[in-house]
């Protein structure tokens, strides 16, 4: 037995679907964002395993200047960081500062999906420090 | 015929379209997650493979020591790869550059859905310079 009046069914009449169409909308939405988040995220590694390299080829005892009672050449340093940094198909600044060698690197997101509000372009910083001796086991 | 009888079923058909869409965003997600992540860890085994090929002297034992550091990298993450494959370019002698590429093919037979395909291949690559003074032979 229905004890429901009629005018209750008329307020209710195509409620569901415009619902499930908003829901639908959000998750698309939803989901655009994290899988572009993602991959900022995945690029955003990727400079900055980059960086790191970079800045460890840079600070390295250079033959020359050790020979020269010194321990790092700065054109040298810049050389091997950007060599590094062109090799990957980035683009990035090389300061040499005493021992300390600092990599900045900029790298472009590709991003699957058109990404507005997303940044087109990561940049990540690393640094690395020369240090004189020998710190392993000998002879390793 | 009454307003409740024109109503009758379209909720339940609704409803079942509603869970279907849902189905599918959310492996569509997952699937995507799971991409971009193995590319990231694909990305980070190439690097500590490029780490590990640039302390060897010779090819081979670059070849050797990049693989076996690729692989527990990629088993330590839990990266299902089928059909890795480690490829070194350069020649380490001192001061020169070594490039380790990776291609693993993922599977995501755990996430598909009619239409996707179960597998994936990712690719990732590492860089890292030989020391310019280097010791031993």
């Amino acid at each position: 037995m229905n004890l429901r009046p009629t005018h209750v069914d008329d307020r209710d009449r195509g409620s569901v679907m415009p619902m499930t169409v908003v829901l639908v909308v959000f998750l698309m939405f939803a989901a655009w964002a994290l899988v572009s988040a993602s991959q900022q995220w995945a690029a955003r590694r990727d400079v900055q395993g980059v960086a790191a390299a970079a800045a460890r080829a840079g600070a390295q005892g250079d033959p020359v200047a050790i020979r020269q009672g010194g321990i790092i050449d700065e054109n040298a340093a810049v050389a091997r960081a950007q060599a590094i940094i062109a090799q990957a198909g980035y683009t990035g600044r090389v300061s040499v500062n005493d021992r300390t060698v600092t990599v900045s690197v900029t790298g472009r997101v590709g991003y699957a999906f058109p990404s507005p509000g997303f940044p087109s372009a990561i940049t990540a910083t690393a640094s690395a420090v020369v240090v004189s001796g020998v710190s392993g086991a000998e002879g390793g | 015929m009454t307003a409740g009888d024109r109503d009758r079923g379209s909720a339940g058909v609704e409803t079942v379209f509603a869970v279907t869409a849902l189905l599918a965003v959310a492996f569509f997600v997952i699937r995507a997650i799971r991409i971009v992540g193995s590319g990231g860890d694909v990305d980070s085994a190439a690097r500590a493979g490029a780490r590990a090929a640039a302390a060897e002297y010779n090819v081979p034992a670059a070849q050797t020591a990049a693989r076996a550091v690729i692989a527990n990298v990629l088993a330590d993450r839990g990266v299902a790869c089928a059909n890795l494959s480690v490829a070194i370019g350069g020649d380490l002698s001192p001061g020169t550059i070594v490039v380790v590429d990776v291609t693993c093919t993922v599977r995501l037979s755990d996430v598909v859905l009619a239409g996707f395909p179960g597998s994936r291949t990712v690719s990732g690559r590492g860089i890292e310079l030989v020391d310019a003074v280097r010791g031993g032979t």
